[in-house]
C-alpha cells in the first residue's frame, strides 16, 4: 500500500505575527517554522498504518519554497520513506486551487492507495486543499476524521468524524483522500536515529514544468492583510452597586445589544 | 565564520524542545514539590536516542558532538534544572570515563547500557573532606588477591540511587608513589556490590528532583576488571572528564539564565504599576537589556568551547571560561528575573522561585567558581 501525506510548512503556533513592509505577507524574518500540527496528525496515522501493514510506502508531500526542506525532513525524521517538494517560483503566490491542482498532479503520477492531510493548515485556516484535491482527483473524501480503519483487503477505509455531540462513520472505497482531526492520535516525536537518517531518505524536486501545469494566475488574489484593531479599553461603572447594576444593565441592554 | 548550527543540529535542537513541551513542562511542579525522580522522562529520553549523545554509535549512542548537545542542553535544561543535571551527570562524567580509558569489554559491558539510556551513569569524587582539594580524598582500594578492596565515602554523588542507577565510577587513592606521593585510580562499582551502601537523599536548596546522595563503602570488593584504566593515574583520567563536563554545565547555566530572561520579559509586558506595563520603566529596561546582553555573551563562549571540542583543539580554558561565566549569568539573572517579579517572585506560585533556588549550584558544581578562575590563570601561564 502507498499513502501520500500532504504536509504544510507554518510558523510555529507561539510565533507573534506581523505584517511586514509588504502589507499582503507577513514578516518572516526570526520565524520558527514547523509542520502544521494537523498534518502532524495525517502522518502520524499513515505511519501507524505502516506499522500494522507490511509493505506500506509513506510519501511527504509540501509544496513551497527552499526552507520548506526542513519541514520535509522533519518529516522524514518521523518515519515518513520519501518526500517530493513541489518547488517552483510560479507557485510563489499560488490560491489553494492552484496548490491543489499541482499536489492532485503529483497524486496522479503517484497513484497512491490513500492521501491524508490536515483538516486546514493552522497559518491562513482557509482549509479548503483536501476537499479541492479529491475533487480534482475524482477520489471520495472524509474530512475532520477522528480515527479510521483500512479494511484486510486494502479496498476500503472506513473512517469516523467528527460531527457536533458523536461521530459518523463512513465506508469509502481505496483511493481516497481523509483529513485528520485534532484527537485522530499522538503525534510521535522523531527520534535521534530517525533524524540522523532523514538525510539519507529521497527528496524529489518537482517544477510546475515536470506536471505538465502551465504558470496560472491565482483566480484569489490577496489583497492585503490587516492588523485586527486594538480592542477598546473597557469601561468602569462606579457608584453604589444597585445602581451601578441598574447602568450596567441598561448598557448590556441599548449598547451592546446584548440582553 | 559561521554561527548556524547544521540542519542535523537544529532538529536535535528542535526535537528537545518539543520534548521539554510535552514531557517536562507540564509535570516539572510536581517533581520539584514532592522530589520525586521522574525515571519516566529517562526511559522516553532513551527511546529517542537522547541518553547517548557523546557516546558514538558502536558503543549504543549517537555522538552527535558537544555543539550540538549543548544546543539540546539548552532546551531541557530551560524547561528544567532537576531533569537537564541528572541528564548532564549521565551523558557527561557519569559515562565517558568509561569511553576515554575503559577496556572493549568494559565498554561493552558497562558503557553500551548507559549510552542506551538502560542504565543511568554516576561519577564518584567529592567526598567529605575533599572537593575542590581532589587530592585530599581519603577513600582508599587496597590491592587483594585478583582484586580491590574500597573503603571510604563519597559525597553529593548525583544518579548513583535511582532505579536505574548502574553504580558509580569512583576515583580513590591505590597507593604511594616512590616519592611518597598518593596514587589515584578509578574503579566501577556497581549498585548491590556487598559493602556498598547508598545512603539517604540530601535535601537541598533547590534541584530538588535530583538524586543526590552520600555514598558509603565498607570491606566493598571488586574484581581486578572493574579499575578503569591504567592503575595510578586515577586523578588525571578524572581531571580529563570534568572538562567536558564543564562545557555541559556551562550549558545547563545557560538554559537557567535563558529561561530567567524569557519569563522576566513576559512578566515585565503583563504587569501594571503606575497605569503601564513595568516594561515601559527603564529600571527594568536595563535590568533585561544586561540580562539578554550577559545571555548571549554567555551562548558564544559556550559554543566556542564546545565547537574547540568537536573541532580536536585544546579546549580547557575555553570551558573553564564558560561555566564560569554562564553560571555567574544564571545566578544573575536568577537574581534579577525575582526582582522583577517583586513578592510574586519570592513564591513558590512563579517558577523564578526555583529558578533562583536552581542557580547557586551552578557556581559550586563541577569545580567552583573560584577553582574556574585557577584553570584559566594556570593556562595563562601563571
Amino acid at each position: 500500500m502507498k499513502i501520500l501525506v500532504l504536509a504544510k510548512q507554518v510558523p510555529d503556533t507561539a510565533t507573534q505575527v506581523k505584517i511586514s513592509s509588504n502589507p499582503r505577507a507577513i514578516e518572516t524574518a526570526g520565524v520558527t517554522w514547523i509542520v502544521s500540527p494537523y498534518d502532524e496528525f495525517a502522518l502520524e496515522e499513515a505511519l501507524r498504518i505502516k506499522e500494522k501493514r507490511q509493505g506500506t510506502e509513506v510519501v511527504a508531500v509540501s509544496l513551497g519554497p527552499d526552507r520548506v526542506k526542513e519541514t520535509i525532513r522533519s518529516c522524514l525524521a518521523m518515519g515518513a520513506d520519501r518526500a517530493i517538494h513541489l518547488n517552483d517560483p510560479a507557485w510563489a503566490d499560488a490560491d489553494t486551487l492552484t496548490t491543489a491542482r499541482a499536489l492532485a498532479a503529483v497524486i496522479k503520477q503517484e497513484a497512491p492507495d490513500l492521501v491524508l492531510t490536515g483538516r486546514q493548515a493552522i497559518d491562513d485556516d482557509m482549509g479548503a486543499v483536501t476537499a479541492q484535491v479529491a475533487e480534482i482527483l475524482g477520489w471520495p473524501c472524509a474530512s475532520w476524521i477522528m480515527e479510521e480503519a483500512i479494511a484486510d483487503d486494502g479496498k476500503t477505509v472506513r473512517a469516523g468524524r467528527q460531527v457536533e455531540g458523536g461521530l459518523e462513520i463512513f465506508d469509502l472505497p481505496l483511493p481516497a483522500v481523509l483529513s485528520a482531526q485534532k484527537g485522530l492520535n499522538e503525534p510521535r516525536y522523531p527520534t535521534l536515529k530517525g533524524i540522523m537518517g532523514a538525510k539519507k531518505k529521497e527528496i524529489r524536486d518537482v517544477k510546475a514544468g515536470d506536471l505538465g501545469l502551465a504558470a496560472e494566475p491565482p483566480q484569489l488574489s490577496l489583497l492585503t492583510l490587516e492588523a485586527l484593531p486594538p480592542r477598546p479599553p473597557g469601561r468602569v461603572i462606579p457608584g453604589e452597586v444597585k445602581e451601578a447594576v441598574r447602568e450596567l444593565v441598561k448598557a448590556l441592554r441599548e449598547e451592546a445589544k446584548v440582553v | 565564520m559561521d554561527l548556524d548550527l547544521t540542519d542535523d543540529q537544529r532538529a536535535l535542537q528542535a526535537l528537545c524542545r518539543d520534548f521539554a513541551k510535552k514531557d517536562i513542562l507540564p509535570h516539572r511542579d510536581e517533581w520539584n514539590t514532592t522530589g520525586r525522580f521522574p525515571v519516566e522522562v529517562f526511559r522516553k529520553m532513551a527511546d529517542l536516542g537522547l541518553m547517548g549523545l557523546l557516546v558514538p554509535e558502536e558503543y549504543g549512542g549517537t555522538g552527535v558532538g558537544a555543539v550540538a548537545y549543548v544546543a539540546a542542553m539548552e532546551e531541557i535544561a530551560k524547561a528544567d534544572q532537576s531533569v537537564a543535571s541528572t541528564w548532564n551527570a549521565h551523558l557527561t562524567i557519569g559515562s565517558l570515563p568509561l569511553l576515554y580509558f575503559g577496556t572493549e569489554e568494559q565498554k561493552r559491558r558497562w558503557l553500551v547500557p548507559l549510552a542506551r539510556g538502560e542504565r543511568l551513569g554516576a561519577f564518584g569524587l567529592t567526598e567529605p573532606e575533599a572537593g575542590s582539594d581532589a587530592r585530599a580524598i581519603r577513600t582508599t582500594a587496597r590491592r587483594d588477591g585478583d582484586g580491590w578492596v574500597i573503603d571510604g565515602t563519597k559525597m553529593f554523588t548525583t544518579n548513583a540511587g535511582t532505579e536505574i542507577s548502574q553504580g558509580v565510577i569512583l576515583l580513590a587513592v591505590s597507593g604511594t608513589r616512590a616519592d611518597g606521593g598518593k596514587e589515584y585510580s578509578a574503579f566501577m562499582v556497581p549498585r548491590g556490590t556487598p559493602g556498598f551502601d547508598v545512603g539517604r537523599l540530601i535535601p537541598k536548596i533547590g534541584w530538588h528532583a535530583v538524586d543526590t546522595r552520600e555514598l558509603i563503602f565498607r570491606e566493598c570488593r571488586v574484581p581486578g576488571d572493574h579499575l578503569i584504566g591504567q592503575a595510578g593515574v586515577g586523578l588525571r583520567q578524572f581531571m580529563q572528564a570534568l572538562a567536558i563536563g564543564r562545557i555541559s554545565v556551562a550549558a545547563l547555566s545557560l538554559g537557567l539564565a535563558q529561561a530567567c530572561l524569557e519569563v522576566s520579559i513576559e512578566y515585565a509586558r503583563q504587569r501594571r504599576q503606575f497605569d503601564r506595563p513595568i516594561s515601559t520603566f527603564q529600571a527594568i529596561q536595563f535590568k533585561l537589556a544586561d540580562m539578554a546582553t550577559a545571555v548571549e555573551n554567555a551562548r558564544l563562549i559556550v559554543f566556542k568551547a564546545a565547537w574547540l571540542h568537536d573541532r580536536g583543539r585544546p579546549f580547557a580554558k575555553e570551558a573553564a571560561m564558560a561555566k564560569l561565566y554562564a553560571s555567574d549569568t544564571a545566578m544573575h539573572a536568577a537574581l534579577e528575573a525575582v526582582q522583577i517579579h517583586g513578592g510574586y517572585g519570592y513564591t513558590d506560585e512563579f517558577v523564578v522561585s526555583r529558578f533562583f533556588r536552581d542557580a547557586k549550584i551552578l557556581q559550586i558544581g563541577e569545580g567552583t567558581n573560584e577553582i574556574q578562575r585557577l584553570v584559566i590563570a594556570r593556562l595563562l601561564g601563571c
